[in-house]
């Protein structure tokens, strides 16, 4: 690869002439110019690109709104986003924190339509369906993960969660455990309703029931699992397997039940969901519900993008229709059900 | 394209010294000015000029340059500066750095060229004499987690080699003696300070305390698990385990229980960072605290001083010191006949 100074001196002119006419400066006269540019095409010459991706008109910017950026899943989410807006080139991102309200959430969503984004990757937990439907009004290049609008479908990329919730209940039903507790999120949002519904179902199949005591809500995090964990242990419940809203509660299960000198799974069998990263690496290793949400978000990234670029004009809905909809989920058996 | 770096050699001057001449700092002597301007007539240097004239007609924005989005710390420390941004009222642009000190610094220029009077760096790939150039042609360049001796007045730094003694003062006051560490194969400055730290202080606490083993591997969790897999096929005995940071720790932790070898019973372990993966750690991860809010606050105000068209003040804080948070990974060597890992 060539640099300035080699065109330069195969051209035999100075350096600062060959910047000019990459710059196409008028203090150049025509004749060297046409000779600088045809020794720069026969080099493939390319100019160190920084003065050349400065943002102009009809470089897209693009906007995704997760709950919080300090966890491991909306982490896994936005470096979905990102992959695809850097290899797509010249595609601004921008970064915003939904909170744990439909205020807050409404406010990062506002936020970002005023600064003038063209198009949202939104991860909304509190907002209903309505407001959601509003902001597609406002602006048409949203796509949301993990909500299924039925007014939206063509904006919505979603995992069937009642469907996550009855693999994780049968994988501990197949495993002999069958006095069934639950760590659920304490937060009232969809997911963690359509889980426990999953949950649910299979053990009214088995004959079962799923008291409301079984059921231990906390805040969906680490810290969350473990205070969860530490009561259903207090409550004495008779307990010897858990399904955990999602894989941070479900760690936080394993390190409450380490601390209490009882072994998982011999003692108790643990099901998490979302297969983070860190689950395959965890002591004992976590079964969990598969979440593919990086390849999710480059799905949606992708839908977004086209629906920006494609502005002006073609059917876009047949375009995007093939990235967005449901997901299915699997289980992923590891250490933390079965011996 | 001259460089900054050309002009400094024909005058005979640093780059510094071109900066202020630049600049139209009043603190350089006559002479060396007019030798710097001639040098710069030479050879067609263009300082930035453009986005010079363009930050003048926009309103104040400052620009900050991470790595990538998808990591907490990042997000962290974009959150903190522009807490900053909005509290002083001033316009906030990020922008993605990406793997390669090419991008970095197209990501930066990027910055400038929108508008930016002031740009936070925090650069893991650009050589220091690469960045000693930017920093000399970008006059409100602040870097983040870098140390330039030339330019020190303008970094805000980890101090990545104290942070590693302290890994093993933490270790030796539990009596361990028979150490063993992982380090990140990347050829960039944290590595290469901590583990400098980490020999710094085992030859301080001398006896019979010494590095038993040693292996690399990338920074994530299979990289960890592989170098102690590495590090265990070589049979070496020893009871603390001196990590690069929390993600390859729990790599490492992996591979230790899949040798039977418990923690912090048989071995006890130390990462670095107290990130997410320390608190999701089983057992829970004893680290190091990033103090990345901090530093983030600092690189904020210095940006902003040199923005107002001053000199950095003396109250700056530069260097920052990580703090040990201790959590269940660490252990008394007292019984280590019967533990630790052979």
């Amino acid at each position: 690869m060539k640099n300035i100074r080699e065109i330069a001196n195969l051209a035999g002119v100075s350096r600062a002439t060959v910047s000019r006419v990459l710059n196409d400066s008028p203090a150049v006269n025509e004749e060297t110019r046409a000779h600088v540019r045809k020794i720069i095409q026969e080099h493939n010459y390319r100019p160190n690109l920084h003065a050349r991706q400065i943002t102009s008109e009809g470089n897209p910017v693009v906007g995704v709104v997760v709950a919080t950026t300090q966890d491991p899943f909306f982490s896994e989410l936005v470096s979905g986003v990102e992959q695809v807006c850097l290899a797509r080139e010249n595609v601004a991102l921008l970064v915003s924190e939904g909170g744990d309200s439909a205020e807050t959430e409404r406010a990062a969503i506002s936020n970002f339509l005023a600064r003038g984004c063209d198009g949202l990757i939104v991860h909304t937990k509190y907002l209903p369906d309505e407001e959601l439907q509003r902001f597609v009004k406002r602006l048409p290049n949203i796509v949301f993960i993990n909500r299924e609008v039925p007014e939206l479908l063509n904006h919505c990329l979603w995992l069937d969660n009642f469907q996550g919730g009855v693999l994780a209940a049968e994988a501990l039903i197949a495993a002999g455990r069958r006095r069934i507790s639950v760590i659920g999120a304490l937060e009232t949002i969809v997911d963690s309703e359509d889980r426990l519904a999953g949950v649910r179902s299979v053990m009214r199949r088995e004959g079962l029931t799923l008291e409301e005591r079984n059921v231990f809500r906390e805040l969906s995090s680490v810290e969350g699992g473990r205070i969860a964990m530490r009561r259903l242990l207090s409550a004495a419940v008779d307990c010897d397997g858990v399904v955990a809203f999602n894989d941070a509660m479900a760690i936080g299960a394993l390190q409450t039940i380490a601390d209490n000198g009882l072994a998982a799974p011999q003692d108790i069998s643990v099901v998490g969901f979302d297969n983070l990263k860190i689950s395959a690496f965890t002591v004992p290793s976590l079964s969990t519900i598969d979440y593919p949400v990086e390849t999710m978000a480059k799905r949606a990234t992708n839908a977004v993008l086209d629906m920006i670029l494609k502005k002006r004009g073609t059917d876009v809905v047949e375009l995007v229709a093939d990235e967005l909809g449901s997901v299915e989920p699997t289980l992923i058996k590891r250490e933390s059900i079965v011996s | 394209m001259a460089t900054i770096k050309d002009v400094a050699e024909l005058a005979g001057v640093s780059q510094a010294t071109v900066s202020r001449v630049v600049n139209g700092n009043s603190e350089v002597k006559a002479g060396t000015r007019s030798r710097v301007l001639k040098a710069i007539e030479d050879l067609g240097y263009q300082p930035n000029r453009a986005a010079q004239q363009l930050a003048k007609s926009r309103e104040l924005s400052l620009g900050l340059v991470v790595a990538t989005f998808s990591e907490p710390f990042f997000l962290s420390l974009t959150a903190s500066v522009g807490d900053v941004c909005q509290q002083v009222g001033i316009n906030f642009v990020t922008s993605i750095g990406g793997q390669v000190g090419e991008s970095e610094e197209r990501a930066m220029r990027t910055l400038w060229d929108n508008g930016c009077r002031a740009v936070i760096f925090h650069s893991k790939y650009l050589s220091d004499e690469r960045l000693t150039e930017l920093c000399a042609e970008f006059s409100n360049l602040v870097l983040i987690n870098r140390f330039l001796p030339e330019f020190e007045e303008r970094c805000v730094w980890l101090d990545n080699k104290y942070g590693g003694e302290k890994m093993v003062k933490r270790l030796s006051r539990e009596g361990h003696a028979a150490f063993a560490s992982i380090n990140s194969e990347f050829a960039n400055d944290d590595p290469h300070a901590r583990a400098e730290g980490w020999e710094s202080a085992l030859s301080t606490e001398g006896g019979d305390t010494r590095l038993v083993a040693e292996a690399y591997g990338e920074p994530t969790l299979e990289g960890g698990y592989s170098a102690m897999s590495d590090l265990l096929a070589r049979n070496t005995r020893f009871s603390a385990l001196l990590v690069y940071d929390d993600t390859m720790a729990v790599g490492a932790i992996r591979a230790l229980a899949d040798h039977g070898i418990r923690v912090p019973q048989d071995v006890s372990v130390v990462g670095f960072n107290d990130s997410y993966m320390a608190r999701f750690c089983i057992p829970k991860l004893t680290t190091l605290h990033y103090p990345v809010v901090q530093m983030a606050l600092e690189a904020a105000n210095v940006a902003l001083a040199l923005m107002k068209g001053g000199e950095v003040t003396g109250t700056a804080v530069l260097r920052h010191l990580p703090v040990i948070i201790d959590r269940q990974s660490i252990s008394s060597a007292i019984g280590f006949a019967t533990g630790g890992a052979r």
